[in-house]
């Protein structure tokens, strides 16, 4: 259904419902606005957007708000409509101070562009200024209120899209003013929509403040390095230096959402400390700075030996997947084919491998690719496993987006409350450590078969009226989509079944929890059965002799540091390859620099499906090189394949075959396929069956590890402005639990499990189940992950003032 | 002949009596007219920081593209003056940054004496372009 209209003469149609505004724009007549934002509700609080009809001169109509409809004759110069947005323009100004020569948003202020194309130069009227607060206090963003307009548009993108209604209107009539509850500073998600929003200056980058004008920057288009949803962003470069980063608008010009990390984490390739100068070697004599052609010589004829001697399976891989997908293909490339090595895994994208590779499986043909208009044309959502928006932070917006379309459903299955569980229409609350159990049998009960103790919706903790609701929703009419979603460390492996055997009535499946390019490294063949925790083990029985990490650090991202730095001081050989020098680089025997994929060309795989071709938009560290360039480097020197390989020969005939993953090396599987046997603690394996350790007396909570809002990833954690919103480790408890405890606020406590003992921030949430505390930012955080144990959901623990016992 | 000679003679021993034309310069200095423009000087204010709040503008309207402000924060957290640089060796004297400054913080100023030694002297910081030797008889309107 459409409505014809004219707009200045020029016939155009809008689709019914449409506003005389997008009318406008449909026929490319210009109608000023402030407080209009398309990603948000209008509101028409600025009045800047009056139109006329010819049909009833003198009446002004907001266009903004106000439907077209047939017949509508509309006028946007006419001179009553003109003096009418000068008037309003004199008003605004009212309370708007002219200090532009100091305010960040000069160059790209709508109120300023307003005022100079309405010619508008004197200031006619006078009043005292009303009371406006200035919050300078609060980290990322600056808060100047004397410089607002009252359009509205942070209140309304924070509490429509982002969903926290962190600012709101204080006040009323001609004292109003936008402020935090309490004008507190701000304690929220830091996504910076809110920034984008505001028309003039008073909400402002405090990273970009008083460093440059916007005139000066340059914008270069490349992808988001925080998370595998790799969202388009725009480097607002200065020559070269990076001093903002913003987001590109979509195909309907609305600007596209960005998340704290994509907006504020650009430090981590600009200017970040931990980017060493060029290689390093550690030997007998100790480390010392090498050149490339010394490092590459030492670490290929180390690597040529080693798998000379022990066959290619004595070398494991670990990828951090910021490899194009192009060096993907050289990695695999090399180690696979050339070297004969088993194992690629990976540390910080190892639930979202495990899920493609279960899902790979099991269903009949690769899940299709997912985009995010897919999910929003879904009629039920469904969501297994917590922490969907915390792996993805721009997923917030996404589903408050998909929420306000009529009869949509969102079911989350989660064991504690994420985001997404907050907001479901059916949220569904299993006992941590259940959430497998409940998965299986849920799947069971889906297909029919028989389940063993019934689904004992009580002993997990269910409600069974809801439980009755997802089944009916399930097994009902509407377009399902579902969100799979990893643990952080445990194996989740039944919940990538569920969603497989749910393949029959589901558009789509989109496994969550991948890293930049973890869909690029997997179409380039990286899958593996094996990951870590099997390479751990087989390092300490000394199969494996060398590991050769890409971008990874199993000291910063694994649980149980001192198990894994034990293990590595077994290696003859650990070859670091990153862009920083994390802990293991110290370790390392070889430390090669590399570049950032800002810094270098090819091609991304979104874990939406989406390829993108990237340019090279930074200038790369000069002792820097390129993941692909080195591996080629190392190929080269080494010249043949090193002879007399029994892991080589079986490896060149699986992947000559086909361009598919590799199988697992003979014997193995059976292994991992038991989830971990050969593995020294017994009870790791026990504790599987159920997926957490039972609360004792001297244990009494269960500690869950959860993905953190500002990233878990190693580039978010070298940002320092990440790492300042993270504050250190912090565990979130029941409201109950923590006033039992009578403690404070964000003060400091002792964490204790049977594994080791942490000082973290204390915080309290009403809707965790009593008994249950949330771990944040234990990666990268070595006391936070010897706490943990790897392939458990939760571990017991003790949180209190005193000292850890 | 004689008498041609001695009165061109006279004539010059005339002028010895006379006020002179020319001044000793470089001893003294001609003064300028109020519509100079020389070197561009910046204004200090009365704690003798510049009264530049460093909003960019005379580097944007620049079109010889010799100025260069970087910004910074105040301790109050508003935008002052971080570094000012101006290169006299590309500066055409338009004086389109002394129209375009929103706070008159520069002015053309009465120096015309740029000669120097070596090219990098004509990179001039705040400091260099707070300076001014030549006074004019009456300034412009504004400073």
């Amino acid at each position: 259904m459409y409505v014809k209209l004219k707009i200045n003469g020029i016939e155009t149609t809008v689709p019914k419902g449409g506003t005389i505004l997008a009318a406008a724009k449909a026929a490319s007549v210009y109608i000023p606005t402030l407080c209009h934002d398309p990603r948000v509700a209008p509101t028409g609080a600025c009045r800047l957007c009056v139109v006329e009809d010819r049909r009833r001169p003198g009446q002004l109509i907001p266009s903004c708000f106000t439907p077209a409809r047939d017949g509508m004759d509309i006028v946007t110069d006419s001179p009553v409509v003109t003096a009418a947005i000068r008037e309003q323009l004199k008003l605004i100004l009212i309370n708007h101070p002219l200090d532009c020569p100091v305010c960040d948003k000069a160059g790209e202020c709508v109120l300023q562009e307003l005022v100079i194309r309405y010619g508008i130069v004197e200031a006619p009227y006078t009043l005292e200024a009303p009371f406006r607060p200035v919050d300078r206090e609060s980290p990322l963003i600056e808060r100047d209120m004397t410089r607002c307009v009252l359009c509205g548009r942070c209140v309304r993108i924070c509490a429509e899209l982002q969903g926290k209604g962190e600012l709101e209107f204080m006040r009323r009539g001609y004292g109003t003013y936008v402020d935090t509850d309490g004008s507190r500073a701000l304690d929220c998600d830091f996504c910076g929509l809110c920034i984008s929003a505001c028309p003039v200056g008073a909400l402002t980058d405090k990273l970009f403040k008083n460093t440059t004008r916007p005139w000066k920057l340059e914008r270069r288009e490349t992808a988001c390095l925080h998370c595998g949803l790799d969202c388009r962003i725009y480097l607002n470069m200065e020559g070269e230096i990076l001093r903002r980063v913003t987001a590109p608008p979509d195909k309907d010009g609305a600007e596209e959402l960005l998340c704290v990390r994509g907006r504020f984490g650009w430090r981590a390739a600009a200017g970040a400390v931990r980017r060493p100068p060029g290689p390093w070697l550690r030997d007998a004599r100790g480390r010392r700075d090498a050149t490339w052609e010394e490092a590459l010589d030492f670490a290929s004829r180390r690597l040529a030996e080693i798998a000379g001697e022990r066959g290619g399976g004595a070398v494991a891989v670990l990828t951090a997947d910021l490899l194009t997908t192009e060096e993907a293909a050289v990695a695999r490339g090399f180690f696979r084919t050339f070297l004969g090595s088993h194992d690629i895994a990976s540390l910080q994208a190892a639930g979202y491998r495990r899920l493609m590779d279960q899902l790979d499986r099991m269903l009949p043909s690769p899940p299709p690719p997912a985009s995010q208009e897919d999910l929003l044309a879904a009629d039920v959502l469904l969501v297994l496993g917590g922490g969907a928006a915390e792996w993805h932070p721009v997923l917030k917006p996404l589903i408050n987006r998909y929420r306000q379309g009529e009869g949509k459903e969102l079911i989350v299955i989660s064991s504690w409350p994420d985001y997404l569980f907050e907001r479901a229409t059916l949220p569904v609350a299993v006992a941590p450590g259940h959430l497998e159990g409940f998965m299986a049998e849920l799947q069971a009960a889906l297909e029919g078969r028989e389940v063993a103790s019934g689904l004992d919706a009580s002993r997990r903790g269910i409600d069974v009226g809801r439980l009755a609701r997802l089944v009916s929703l399930l097994q009902g009419q509407g377009e399902i989509a579902v969100l799979v979603v990893p643990d952080l460390y445990a194996r989740g492996d039944a919940r990538a079944a569920l969603a497989a055997s749910l393949h029959h009535r589901v558009q789509r499946i989109l496994p969550l929890g991948g890293q930049f390019n973890s869909r690029g490294a997997l179409s380039a063949g990286f899958a593996s059965p094996r990951d870590f925790q099997d390479i751990l083990a087989d390092i300490e029985m000394g199969r494996i002799r060398s590991l050769y990490l890409i971008g990874e650090d199993p000291l910063e991202d694994f649980p149980d540091p001192q198990r894994v730095r034990a293990a590595l001081s077994r290696l003859d050989l650990l070859i670091c390859q990153a862009p920083y020098a994390t802990t293991a680089a110290e370790a390392a025997h070889v430390f090669l620099p590399t570049v950032l994929p800002w810094e270098k060309e090819g091609s991304v795989l979104a874990v939406t499906g989406q390829r993108r071709h990237l340019r090279k938009v930074m200038t790369a560290p000069p002792g820097a090189r390129g993941d692909g360039e080195i591996l080629e480097e190392l190929r080269r020197m080494m010249g043949d394949p090193p002879a007399n390989l029994p892991g080589r020969v079986a490896a060149v005939g699986e992947t000559g075959s086909s361009g598919s993953p590799a199988a697992p090396p003979p014997g193995s599987p059976a292994a991992t396929a038991a989830g971990g046997r050969g593995f020294p603690e017994d009870r790791t394996s026990e504790a599987n069956a159920v997926g957490a350790e039972a609360p004792s007396p001297a244990f009494p909570f269960l500690l869950v590890p959860v993905p953190s809002l500002f990233g878990d990833g190693l580039v978010s954690r070298q940002s320092p402005e990440l790492a300042g919103l993270k504050g250190g480790l912090g565990v979130v408890m029941n409201n109950d639990d923590f006033a039992a405890l009578n403690l404070k606020d964000r003060e400091t406590v002792w964490v204790a499990t049977p594994y080791g003992a942490a000082p973290a921030r204390v915080r309290a949430l009403a809707r965790i189940r009593p008994g249950t505390a949330l771990l944040l930012h234990a990666p990268g955080n070595p006391e936070g992950l010897s706490l943990l144990r790897s392939d458990v959901a939760a571990v017991p623990a003790a949180i209190g003032r005193k000292e850890a016992p | 002949m004689g008498k041609a000679l001695l009165k061109g003679l006279l004539l010059t021993l005339r002028h010895f009596f006379r006020k002179p034309e020319t001044i000793p310069y470089p001893e003294v200095k001609r003064p300028v007219p109020e519509r100079f423009r020389g070197r561009p000087v910046l204004l200090s204010g009365d704690d003798g920081q510049p009264l530049c709040v460093a909003c960019g503008l005379c580097e944007r309207v620049c079109p010889s593209l010799c100025i260069a402000v970087i910004p910074e924060s105040g301790e109050d957290g508003v935008r002052r003056l971080g570094s000012y640089r101006l290169d006299l060796s590309r500066c055409s004297f338009c004086g389109f940054c002394v129209e375009a400054c929103p706070v008159g913080a520069i002015r053309m100023g009465g120096d015309y004496e740029l000669a120097v030694y070596r090219k990098e002297e004509l990179i001039m910081d705040a400091e260099g372009l707070q300076r001014e030797t030549v006074k004019r008889e009456t300034g412009p309107g504004r400073g």
